[in-house]
């Protein structure tokens, strides 16, 4: 084979590993779709699913225009450096020297994001970090569910899933950010810089959102809407689990001419940890929020999630029976922090912000005490406490909560967050998209109206009119 | 410390086991034990828990079987009265219904096959249902 050959060949593996990699993280979407669509109401199960099938195109073009951008582009600022952009002078110091090709390959008009026969990767690092970002503002999706209009929900996933998350991920889950260089932050699958950001980002659009019509009595007392198809939900786990391998791959970073896969951080890994980590802590998961809810389905299942976030952060150095036990603690707390917050009178339909945003600060806090004392290069602070709880508060607080609820207060105060309430009662299907979920079934809707009619008219209506089964 | 490793050269340039605890294998054996001990109690409580979400077993003492009974007997008296005035007369549909039952049911009796029979009755019932549906 000759040396060419050899040299495509390398480029080859790792172009394939991501666009694999990256195609399976679909995956993820497909199983928010459907979890949240059995979630809802049959009132509001086309909306909901429709909502979060816009989240590939309100995230995905946005981060083609800028998102990638911002996470070449952020990773100094503000204290390494400034913003780098086509301001910036290449050769300002041996850091930004570094930075640039990443920043000047992140622009919407690079060369090296269209075909280019000299750069087959920088195109599918993209396609993988776009689908990390739509993962993200799916996260949110779910917990806004049957009452947020879908503009106000494409907006929140811009902000979301093309900046704020995108500005943490440059700090703490990039080679040069300034989390890991100077804290010595380390988050290996993203506990804190997706799940974290996302669920707190969550909580504040929630506080604004306010509860779904009927969901607290008049004593404030929280009722269950139950999920019209809870089959669906857990099949849409599922489908999330296998999502969830291929995004935990995706962090190894194997490239053309490496020995050895690493971490975005540059410290050795194997994939093959990767695969039994997840197993066990997904299946850790089970069974903490199995015992701890007392075999609820939704919160069993649910629970898997939380086992594989809170061991995420540390998943690259963990020994397994560690990741189990990290796994099975933030499952166990999950269940009762998702009955904490709606206790509070927050509305969490899917549980995001304890399945997300509590296992995700867990997962990476914990990487302080229980990988302790890793070194990660010659200048940056080996793994600690203090740069992991900071760099973790820093993440959900600064690039989740704020900015949530920021931009939900502003929609909120111009009328664009939430629909009517004569939109919410009769249901989102109609209200949004002028069609039911579920036209051939006698659907309450149907029923309602039925009786209404039966009520107004004198002639009884007849069988004939009822819709096939 | 957890890291086996002192020095970003060393961890780098390892060959061999790089994860936590790696130089102290008694905490991987307590980790390990720890790890077992959830297996046992998650066994353990998928029975424990299934008691605790079902409904507390019936009573099985001679007074609450006695008025099990009594109203058992009592339920069949209603069958040898004809039926109640009260009810409302059966619209045109419900009647050709009844009567397509009652017909299906004849010869079900005679064989004494109602077990097989029941199942029959209801697909009869459903694709009548679907008929008068469709008018």
């Amino acid at each position: 084979m000759s040396p060419e050959a050899q040299e495509f060949l390398g480029t080859f593996v790792s172009e394939s590993f991501y666009y694999w990699a990256a195609v399976f993280m679909l995956l993820i979407h497909a199983g928010f779709l459907a979890y949240e669509g059995g979630a809802s109401r049959t009132k509001n199960v086309l909306a909901t699913m429709v909502k979060n099938l816009l989240t590939l195109a309100s995230v995905g073009l946005t981060f083609f225009l800028f998102g990638w951008w911002v996470y070449n582009a952020f990773p100094l600022f503000p204290v390494t450096g400034g913003i780098l952009g086509p301001w910036t002078n290449p050769e300002a110091n041996e850091t930004v020297a570094a930075v640039m090709p990443y920043v000047e390959a992140s622009y919407p008009w690079s060369p090296a994001l269209g075909p280019n026969t000299a750069d087959h990767l920088t195109g599918v690092f993209w396609f993988a970090f776009a689908l990390f970002a739509m993962t993200t503002a799916s996260i949110l999706s779910g917990a806004l569910i049957e009452r947020v209009k879908i503009g106000a929900y494409l907006i929140l996933s811009i902000v979301l899933g093309s900046f704020t998350w995108l500005v943490g991920a440059a700090w703490g889950w990039n080679a040069f950010g300034w989390l890991f260089t100077a804290l010595g932050y380390h988050d290996f699958g993203c506990s804190g810089i997706v799940h974290g950001i996302s669920g707190f980002f969550t909580l504040g659009v929630l506080l604004n959102l306010g509860p779904r019509i009927g969901k607290y009595d008049e004593n404030g007392k929280p009722r269950p809407i139950l999920p019209h198809n809870l089959p669906l939900t857990m099949v849409g786990l599922m489908l999330i689990f296998v999502g969830f391998y291929a995004f935990l791959a995706a962090c190894l970073i194997v490239l053309p001419g490496y020995e050895a896969g690493t971490t975005i951080y540059g410290t050795p890994m194997t994939l093959a940890s990767i695969g039994v980590t997840t197993t066990l802590s997904l299946a850790a998961g089970l069974v903490a929020a199995y015992i701890s809810s007392k075999a609820d389905p939704f919160f069993t299942i649910s629970g898997a999630l939380a086992g594989i976030i809170s061991a995420a952060g540390g998943m690259d150095i963990y020994h397994p029976a560690l990741a189990i036990v990290i796994a099975f603690v933030g499952a166990y707390l999950m269940p009762k922090v998702i009955v904490f917050v709606e206790r509070l009178g927050i509305d969490d339909a899917v549980g995001a912000v304890g399945v997300h945003g509590f296992c995700g600060l867990f997962g990476s806090v914990i990487v302080g005490i229980a990988a302790a004392g890793f070194p990660q290069g010659d200048a940056v602070p080996p793994i600690n406490f203090f740069g992991q709880l900071l760099g973790a508060v820093l993440c959900v607080v600064l690039l989740g909560f704020i900015p949530g609820y920021g931009t939900s207060w502003v929609l909120k105060k111009l009328h664009l967050l939430r629909v009517s309430r004569q939109e919410e009662i009769e249901g989102l299907d109609i209200a949004d998209l002028g069609v039911e979920g579920y036209p051939e079934y006698a659907t309450m809707s149907f029923v309602t109206q039925n009786a209404a009619n039966r009520m107004a008219a004198t002639s009884v209506r007849g069988s004939s009119e009822l819709a096939a089964e | 410390m957890s890291s086996p490793f002192k020095t970003f050269q060393e961890f780098s340039e390892a060959k061999g086991p790089i994860y936590t605890f790696a130089n102290n294998p008694a905490v991987i054996g307590v980790l390990i034990i720890l790890t077992a001990l959830i297996v046992l109690y998650f066994l353990y409580k998928s029975y424990t828990m299934g008691r605790e979400s079902t409904p507390p077993a019936p009573s099985t003492n001679s007074a609450t079987l006695g008025a099990l009974i009594l109203a058992s007997a009592l339920s069949l008296v209603g069958l040898s009265q004809p039926s109640s005035p009260s009810r409302p007369a059966p619209e045109a549909n419900s009647a050709r219904w009844e009567r397509a039952t009652r017909n299906s049911l004849q010869p079900l009796a005679l064989l004494g096959m109602l077990g097989i029979g029941g199942a029959a009755v209801q697909r009869k019932r459903r694709s009548i249902t679907r008929r008068y549906r469709r008018q």
